[in-house]
């Protein structure tokens, strides 16, 4: 999975690109997490195509991080699929979702 | 850094490392996998790894010998993928059938301490017979953020047991949920749970069992399932077919979630356990996993090594055995720990008493074991007590202070006087007051009774009073099948009508059965879509039937909407006043808290042809007032005048239910009662007084 950052001023957008699962999570996570400074923050999630356990824990642990510091974050455009996955399994109460990057912007500002 | 957390062997491609020797299961470790088992005739033992959904094993690792101490085998793999890997175990052993010894190494096993199993992901698919190996373990991801969530802590008098099957609680169509018969589907419905006010669900059994097993076709082709899944494959592990994402093998987190979002609404969680039999069979059955393992550790053998049958369903599990009784015991620890499980029934129970030779014990070590647990201490623990091999213990159970039962004398008195048989008032009148004749409070606590009139097993509440018998020819074996003392009344017509009054009287019987049920003494037990008239159709016994016969019809919901009222509002009336619940601080001065009347007050009728009850209820309400409730039941096909019990001054009955009055039965606002007079209880009818301050 690659990992990219496609905006970084007064919002940063970290950009997810491929599949979430046991051999890519931690190490997206320990990227995502190096990434994280304190300004509002949308994980863009378009080109995510697949999010298993461990790539749930891993969101999770993101979210939570934000959270703790104090930091505003909210993934931006699932696919359908892992909408679902996130539905079924209640993490999507954890996790602030929204359909389109515009709807994160409003989110955060 | 750990000095174990290295490879210190290589098989092949492999780096492995003795394993933990004090874990069951498989369990992730850094760097890698632990996969540990215990066999007491093993000779050898391989691990067999699979990528997910193959045919083939990628890898069959042998445990060295060093890799095993006494009858347990453990070994770390390193640098698997544990998303994409399936496991089982080779055990090669002897092959004597009348010691008990079937060892095959052919098999391959499931592991019995499985937390996640791959094989039957989606309910209702086909599937590969060809497959050696049908239900593969998983490694689990045990973590899970409960925000704070643990075990419910309020006491079990306080519960309304609410019994129902995941997948046919919401898979009709009327359900109107997203994820239909799954968990997620069932946590759509919590809103609903928590308007009809119970405080517990049970659920039939979740623990992964097949559909497939035994399943068949009908006369129409239509394939009839193990549906109700009293026949387990794996102890530790939530079915994958009642997750919507149970395609992903993410069943674990869905239910746990669902756990958390009912704790978060007051709603308790008791699951139906399945420790009598398992899903192998007899010696006609399939090595799943424990035949394989350990077969004369596992089950009751007769003395040539055929399988006791005391579930009626092949074989029957040495629950007291040491090495079974651990296993029980690591389970129920397990739900309760992992997944804050908030109690247990216990299917067919009876057996959980059974010696290794299947004669009955006076003090099971399993039962005691349950019962003094740490970590179980405040779980709820109903026993089924009875098995298909002529041990009834309703009352007898080993119950060590702990246990509550199903209370199948119960159901059956209140059925039986309800539809005006003779010779059972006083037995009901003992039945409302709490089955103190059977649960002596002093040995049992309150809450040893739970109270029911329905269950899974028989008709449901709508069918009691919609037919004399039962019609299960769906079920395929030739209406033979299902109970034959349902003790059910039709009311004047078998099966569906549309004539109003044979309607009213059914909807007033079903009335009459909730009021009794939930004023009475113990814990009440609700079948699931009672509360508004759910059909099955006069099928008593549908545990094969995957479609509308068993989908609960929420369609029901609105055309029975007075019965749904009744309920919620007689559920209600019951947490209002803790005297019902055994948890009144408190008598008023001059009263028992239990009085028994019939026509005349303080005189009660035991004769054979008397079908009138009284039962008073003295005690206090929250706020420490005294608190006066009067139940009146009429079983007569006519009607009666009753006179109420003398209250003290200035208090006055006041009339909250009366089952008579149809859609107006239970009263918006309660009407004050002239003493003076007698009340008219009409035919088949119930009534509620409360009198307060």
């Amino acid at each position: 999975m690659k990992v990219s950052v496609e905006r970084n001023d007064d919002i940063k957008i970290i950009a997810l690109d491929g599949q979430l699962d046991v051999s890519t999570s931690d190490l997206v996570r320990e990227e995502v997490l190096s990434l994280f400074e304190d300004k509002p923050t949308i994980i863009f999630m378009e080109k995510c195509s697949y999010v298993s356990s461990s790539g749930l824990r891993s969101l999770l642990i993101m979210a939570k991080t934000a959270k703790a510091k104090g930091m505003k974050l909210v993934f931006a455009a699932p696919i359908a699929e892992v909408i679902d996955v996130f539905e079924m399994t209640g993490f999507i109460k954890m996790l602030k979702c929204v359909p389109t990057i515009e709807d994160a912007e409003k989110a955060l500002s | 850094m750990r000095i174990d957390t290295n490879p210190t062997d290589t098989y092949g491609k492999y780096k492995t490392r003795p394993g933990l020797f004090l874990h069951n299961g498989s369990c992730i470790v850094p760097g890698g996998v632990n996969f540990s088992i215990y066999s007491s005739g093993a000779k050898s033992c391989e691990l067999v790894l699979f990528q997910n959904h193959e045919q083939e094993p990628f890898a069959v690792i042998p445990f060295p010998p060093s890799y095993r101490i006494g009858n347990v085998f453990a070994m770390i793999v390193f640098d698997l993928d544990y998303e994409n890997l399936e496991y089982g175990f080779y055990i090669d052993g002897v092959y004597d059938f009348a010691c008990g010894d079937v060892y095959d190494h052919t098999k391959c096993l499931l592991d019995p301490y499985a937390k996640l199993i791959s094989g039957r992901n989606v309910w209702g698919v086909e599937p590969d017979w060809s497959n050696q190996f049908q239900y593969r373990s998983k490694v689990s991801l045990d973590d899970f953020d409960w925000e704070g969530d643990q075990p419910l802590k309020t006491p079990h008098n306080e519960l309304i047991i609410y019994e129902a099957h995941v997948r046919g609680f919401t898979q009709d169509e009327s359900s109107g949920v997203k994820y239909k018969g799954t968990y997620a589907g069932l946590r759509e419905k919590i809103p609903y749970l928590k308007k009809l006010g119970i405080t517990a669900i049970e659920l039939l059994p979740i623990f992964e069992f097949d559909e497939f097993e035994g399943c068949r076709k009908d006369e129409e082709g239509k394939t009839l399932y193990n549906y109700w899944g009293y026949s387990t494959v794996a102890f530790f592990a939530p079915k994958a077919g009642y997750a919507a994402s149970g395609k992903y093998s993410m069943q674990i987190d869905e239910f746990k979630n669902l756990v958390k979002e009912l704790h978060k609404n007051n709603i308790k969680i008791i699951l139906d356990v399945v420790f009598n039999h398992t899903a192998e069979g007899n010696e006609h059955g399939p090595y799943i996993s424990f035949k394989g393992i350990d077969n004369k550790t596992y089950y009751i053998l007769t003395p040539e090594g055929y399988y006791y049958n005391f579930s009626g369903c092949g074989n029957t599990l040495n629950c007291n055995h040491s090495i079974v009784r651990t296993m029980i015991l690591n389970c129920l620890r397990y739900w309760v720990a992992e997944y804050h499980v908030d109690g247990f029934r216990f299917d067919l129970a009876a057996i959980l008493g059974r010696n290794q030779d299947g004669s009955p014990m006076s003090n099971p070590p399993l039962l005691e074991a349950l019962a003094y647990d740490p970590l179980l201490r405040d779980a709820i623990l109903i026993a089924e007590a009875w098995d298909a091999g002529g041990l009834y213990q309703v009352g007898s159970f080993p119950s060590y202070g702990r246990w509550a039962e199903w209370n199948g004398k119960y159901r059956d008195d209140v059925r039986k006087f309800l539809k005006g048989e003779p010779g059972l008032a006083g037995d009901v009148a003992s039945r409302i007051a709490g089955s103190e004749d059977i649960y002596n409070p002093y040995w049992r606590g309150d809450c040893a009774s739970v109270n029911f009139i329905t269950c899974h097993d028989g008709f449901t509440l709508w069918d009691l009073y919609a037919y004399n018998y039962k019609h299960n020819a769906a079920n395929g074996w030739g209406n033979a099948d299902g109970a034959n003392d349902e003790n059910s009344w039709n009311c004047g017509w078998e099966g569906d009508c549309d004539q109003e009054n044979v309607n009213f009287l059914r909807r007033k019987m079903i009335k009459n059965a909730a009021t009794i049920l939930l004023t009475s003494v113990g814990i009440p037990m609700i079948l699931a879509g009672d509360e508004f008239g759910n059909t099955q159709y006069g099928n008593n016994n549908p545990y094969c039937q995957d479609n509308k016969i068993s989908w609960l019809d929420w369609d029901m919901l609105k055309k029975n909407e007075e019965i749904f009222t009744f309920f919620q509002n007689m559920i209600a009336f019951r947490k209002e006043h803790p005297v019902l619940q055994k948890m009144s601080q408190g008598v008023p001065e001059g009263y028992p808290i239990v009085s028994l009347h019939g026509t005349n007050s303080w005189e009660f009728d035991y004769s054979a042809e008397n079908r009138v009850i009284g039962v008073m209820f003295a005690g206090k309400t929250r706020d420490g007032e005294d608190d006066f409730i009067y139940i009146g039941i009429n079983a007569h096909f006519e009607s009666c005048g009753i006179w109420l019990p003398q209250l003290p001054e200035k208090f006055l009955w006041e009339v909250v239910a009366n089952t008579d009055l149809g859609k107006q039965a239970f009263y918006t606002k309660p009407i004050p009662f002239n003493p003076e007079q007698q009340f008219i209880l009409g035919a088949y009818s119930v009534i509620i007084c409360n009198a307060k301050m």
